[in-house]
């Protein structure tokens, strides 16, 4: 073993690092749920006489070397009961521990603290973490749990408005967050064009949302990861739990295949909202509905070995009268082989499918255009816990990406030609190291890089402009113009079009200032090599991606970030403050009037500029007693640059940076849970933002039969003041407690006072028009398990 | 539970219809622009002699008078150098030629010059594939509703990049007043111009003709304006009864419908061939005219035409200078 392990760190240049100076043992195993066997993410395993620590890693598994003799631990973890066990250690040994969630019973009493306090120990940082508990209890639109929209709770968290898909993470990009279902990444997380989230709650055990500090082992995004478990299914024993809603029910079927062995899961939602629809006279020609299937499969082989198989499934499909049809959604279907080395080396290989469809069937016109992204994913990730101050983590990962653009075909007796827009072909292979280091002990760091490769492939048909421009600018008329290609050229299959590598260093440190406070700080730099295609203030499905090719370039992250962390009265509040910058080099934008919908050579459209935002982060947590929640605010600047490339190019803005569509100078946000008694409890949320920015029209003037509004620069203006509170009140029935089956009634009313925010201005024949989505919304939910 | 069956139905309209409402913001005026309005149209089977040029200025946006300018000089010239006068008539900004020499693929430069400043733009006249063929389609009359259809279709040159206008009239004030089409998808095969709709017939008196409700959500309407090649006037109709003018008109063609076959109607179905570059134009043009919603919706920015200003550049005007051919097909259904 000693030899393997060795040959291992000779190959990452790590052994100076190791030392072997006393006696030590290994601690290892697994924690999971006392209830159903579901292992727990990030459960602080903490050796209190020797101030060590640490955390258990995606599948519950932690690893700890100490020195021999006699020790306490503490496993605490948020919403369970706190364990103390004193274990001797004479040799490696083998702790698996299960934790008792906090029942409702339970909550008027709990005194094991701990329960929210902040890790101050790890240079871990600009992390979010929210538990599906708390989740599930705050008031939501028509009652329907969102745990996208749970994140615009968060410090540096915006979206588009609401009914809008994505979310934005320190003023950036929605593209720019990677969101990973089980690891499988999604590229469309919307259903009913934004309303709601293709994750099912129910299904999800765990989120956390990398705001920055992202671990070498993560990339692809600029922004953000936004990192989702399932559930892997009750072990011990069958169960049903479920919701009825108004717009959609869900149901989840879990239980042993074998007892402690193996289990699996299966939930659905499905929306019913057809009979719906035909109540108004205006949507009766109208169908819309979505549904999903998540399902999950693990296999505990012996104590080193686990197989686990996902899946999700979900589509949305939408048709008016017989004009028009719309479906999309994503496929997924991933396996993952956990296997220990050793009591110190966890590793996890992953094989990845992932698919996004798209259709929009023009029935009148005779024709039905398809798109999508296929990609294909392998993962290697090793988790070495070398001793009880340094920690490696090292891996490899590659992406295979099949995009397609459009196939535009025609339906029945159709005079429509056959199309395919040019396919699109690439690979994204990457190998990391990331190490995490206790220097002192007050001291500790985390350093990391990660080497990304990129190639396009072919097949495909790369275009050739004069000069090597795409877009002309036609300084007569001011304005951009496509070019037209002078020249193409056939690349055969898997022939390399264009390869870009980056390195991408990752650093993250934090100074402890005493128990209950830390200093901490980090950088990272993160490359995208994939664009969304859309100048849409949000994404919607039609949305198109793209690979970096010779003509758009990778976005190059670099963020920065410094942050003070303290935990007050032993941990019933805590207090995190950050600030951070961020500059992005490679982001596009698009030339005035662009047009991206079947455009087969984007190219044309866009202009190369940059991206920088920075702010300040606030958040007060109370972690304990019957009232609990957190205010956060943000105060911060998302800006863009386009210049013109040459001087007499007058670029985006006349090149002066301006704000981006996701600039929000202010964010407040506060949720707050009440739980009264055993019977009731009750949430609220409260949200104020600047408005969105948004280019207004000035003035107006006759063309032809047409009133034409005439626009001043990009982004000029700034929507109305957006805000809005929400509350929520829960019933769990007293007769629940001595019977299997145990109900539950969600009330909620989104936007209490009735607030118009305004998604949009309209200018129309010389008045202008506010469009909102939501007014007040009542909403009742029930939700069972037995 | 009765009340949460209450709540269902309650809530259903709020969720998937964003609503729209008035509201007043306060707008910074911008200096005024020259608006040039040049549509040179030469239609099918006539001289092309008289030609129109209206010149505006922009005017602040809840502004809702047209402010003409006035006491311009504007002629247009070819590539002989011939020079084609307009003169301003009585109505202000309103400038008429008598004498244009219409020719497909000749080039022709408008000069405007008003209060010191030269303005010129220079666009080749585009001609328009003739329509071969009219095909109509009178659906029978069910729960008081007739659906009608006319086709008007052409066969689109091979080898050539060609752009269309199609205008459908009369149309119904909102709904976009042309499409637009390029003939990517169906380069060297027919193709058509449509106009199709449901009318509704009763005989009762004083009936009006009404839309049958084939309404769309707000939704819904969005993704039309994504659609790249959705160009169907499908949901065009006619007297809707918006404008308070129109009821005397409609009041009108009641009367003449009872005297004559059960319902009359003209419809005038015109193709125009347009450039590549007036083609772009007029689709950022409907992107901003056709004001929706956001979701689906790219930023509305300025639009910048084909007319520069030689004296200060960075004055430009707007509005756009077109040279155009037009065939019109008029086509009257008479329902019994």
């Amino acid at each position: 073993m000693h030899m393997k392990k060795n040959t291992l760190l000779i190959f990452l240049i790590f052994t100076s690092l190791v030392t072997y100076a006393q006696q030590k043992f290994t601690v290892s195993g697994t924690i999971s749920d006392s209830k159903n066997n579901e292992t727990l993410i990030g459960v602080n395993i903490y050796v209190p006489n020797l101030k060590i620590g640490t955390t258990t890693n995606e599948y519950g598994f932690y690893s700890l070397t100490i020195p021999e003799g006699e020790h306490e631990f503490e496993i605490s973890y948020v919403g369970y009961e706190s364990i103390l066990e004193m274990i001797i250690l004479n040799d490696d040994s083998k702790n698996n521990f299960s934790l008792k969630e906090i029942g409702q019973e339970l909550q008027e009493i709990v005194v094991s603290g701990k329960k929210g306090r902040l890790n101050i120990k790890t240079a871990e940082m600009s992390i979010n973490k929210l538990s599906i508990t708390a989740i599930k209890k705050m008031p939501v639109v028509m009652g329907e749990v969102d745990i996208l929209k749970s994140l615009l709770l968060l410090p540096g968290v915006t979206n588009a408005g609401d009914g809008a898909s994505g979310f934005n993470v320190r003023g950036g990009g929605a593209d720019q967050n990677l969101i990973l279902l089980d690891e499988s990444p999604l590229f469309n997380t919307s259903h009913l064009f934004g309303y709601l989230s293709v994750f099912n709650p129910d299904v999800i055990k765990d989120l956390k949302l990398y705001k920055g500090g992202i671990p070498a082992r993560f990339g692809g995004r600029a922004s953000s990861v936004l990192d989702i478990h399932q559930k892997d299914g009750n072990s011990k024993g069958f169960h049903v739990s479920g919701g009825i809603g108004l717009i959609s029910s869900r149901l989840l079927v879990e239980g042993p295949i074998v007892k402690d062995k193996a289990s699996f899961l299966i939930g659905g939602r499905i929306s019913y909202l057809k009979p719906l629809l035909e109540l108004s006279q205006e949507t009766a020609d109208t169908s819309l509905s979505f549904y999903d299937l998540n399902s999950k499969f693990n296999y505990k082989i012996n104590d080193e070995n686990s197989l686990f198989l996902s899946g999700y499934f979900g589509r949305d499909a939408f048709a008016l009268n017989k004009h028009f049809s719309n479906n999309y959604g994503n496929t997924t279907l991933n396996l993952r082989w956990n296997h220990l080395y050793s009591d110190q080396l966890f590793s996890n290989l992953s094989l990845v499918y992932s698919d996004y469809y798209y259709r929009l069937g023009m029935n009148v016109r005779k024709y039905a255009w398809d798109s999508g992204i296929k990609n294909y994913n392998i993962k290697y990730d090793f988790k070495n816990y070398i001793s009880d101050t340094f920690t490696l983590n090292y891996g490899l990962n590659g992406i295979y990406y099949d995009f397609n653009p459009g196939t535009i075909n025609g339906i029945g007796a159709s005079t429509i030609d056959f199309k395919q827009l040019d396919k699109k072909y690439a690979f994204e292979p990457a190998v990391y190291v990331d190490a995490e280091s206790q220097i002192s002990e007050k001291i500790r760091i985390s350093y990391g890089l990660r080497y990304s490769l990129f190639y396009r492939l072919g097949n495909s048909t790369v275009n050739y402009y004069a000069n090597d421009n795409p877009v002309i600018f036609n300084s007569d008329l001011q304005i951009y113009e496509k070019a037209k290609p002078v020249s193409t050229k056939q690349f055969g299959r898997n022939e390399v079009i264009k390869n870009y590598n980056n390195l991408e260093p990752r650093f993250g440190i934090s100074y402890q200032l005493n128990d209950d406070a830390a200093i901490k700080a980090n950088y990272n730099r993160m490359v995208q090599y994939l664009q969304l295609i859309s100048n849409t203030t949000s994404p919607t499905p039609i949305d198109i991606w793209t690979p970096s090719d010779n003509y758009i370039k990778p976005q190059i992250a670099d963020q920065v970030a410094l942050g003070y962390f303290k935990n007050i009265s032993d941990g019933d509040y805590s207090v995190e403050v950050e600030s951070y910058y961020k500059k992005i080099q490679n982001r596009l934008d698009y030339i005035d009037g662009a047009d991206l919908i079947a455009n087969d050579a984007v190219e044309q459209i866009i202009l190369n500029g940059q991206m920088r935002s920075y702010g300040v982060e606030f958040m007060l947590k109370k972690n304990e007693g019957k009232l609990n929640g957190w205010i956060s605010y943000t105060l911060s600047k998302s800006e863009q640059q386009t210049p013109g490339r040459t001087p007499e190019e007058i670029g985006i803005n006349d090149g002066k940076w301006y704000n981006s569509a996701y600039d929000k100078t202010h964010n407040l946000a506060v949720t707050t849970a009440y739980n009264v008694n055993d019977k009731w409890s009750f949430g609220a949320n409260f949200i104020l933002q600047s408005g969105q920015p948004a280019t207004y029209a000035t003035s107006s003037y006759q063309y032809g039969d047409n009133l034409i509004p005439d626009y001043s620069l990009r982004n000029q203006h700034r929507l109305p003041l957006y805000h809005h509170l929400d509350i929520s009140a829960t019933l769990t029935p007293r007769k629940n407690k001595n019977r299997n089956w145990k109900g539950e009634w969600v009330f909620s009313i989104y936007n209490l006072y009735n607030r118009h925010n305004s998604n949009y201005i309209e200018f129309r024949y010389h008045n202008t028009y506010s469009t909102y989505t939501y007014g007040i919304v009542p909403s009742v939910n029930y939700n069972f398990k037995f | 539970m009765k009340k949460i069956f209450f709540l269902v139905l309650l809530l259903t309209p709020i969720l998937f219809t964003n609503c729209t409402e008035p509201i007043d913001l306060e707008l910074d005026n911008d200096t005024p622009k020259l608006v040039v309005d040049a549509f040179i149209d030469w239609k099918k089977g006539t001289s092309g002699e008289i030609q129109v040029i209206n010149l505006t200025r922009t005017s602040a946006f809840y502004d809702k008078e047209i402010h003409a300018v006035s006491g311009a000089t504007v002629f247009i010239k070819n590539s002989l150098n011939e020079q084609f006068d307009f003169f301003e008539t009585e109505k202000k900004g309103k400038y008429l030629c008598t004498s244009f020499k219409p020719a497909t693929d000749e080039t022709y430069t408008l000069t405007v010059i008003n209060n010191g400043q030269t303005y010129v733009g220079t666009e080749t006249m585009t001609s328009v594939t003739p329509v071969t063929r009219v095909e109509r389609k009178t659906g029978p009359v069910e729960k008081e509703y007739a659906s009608v259809e006319v086709k008007a279709y052409f066969n689109d040159p091979k080898d050539v990049d060609n752009f269309y206008m199609l205008k459908v009239s009369p149309i119904h004030e909102g709904d976009p007043s042309f499409t637009l089409i390029s003939d990517e998808l169906f380069k060297g095969k027919e193709y058509f111009n449509i106009h199709s709709d449901s009318y509704y017939v009763s005989n009762d008196a004083g009936s009006k003709d009404k839309r049958k409700s084939e309404s769309s959500s707000k939704i819904s309407a969005d993704l039309f304006k994504n659609k790249k090649h959705f160009n169907k006037n499908s949901k065009k109709f006619f007297e809707d009864g918006d404008e308070d003018e129109n009821q005397d008109d409609e009041n009108q063609d009641d009367e003449d419908q009872n005297q004559g076959p059960f319902f009359s109607h003209k419809v005038t179905l015109t193709n125009t061939g347009i450039s590549e570059r007036y083609y772009n134009y007029l689709k950022k043009l409907q992107s901003i005219v056709d004001n929706i919603d956001d979701k689906f919706k790219a930023p509305s920015v300025r639009l910048k035409g084909n007319m520069k200003n030689i004296t200060e550049k960075g004055n430009y005007p707007l509005g756009y200078f077109s040279v155009n051919e037009s065939e019109e097909i008029v086509h009257e259904f008479n329902i019994e």
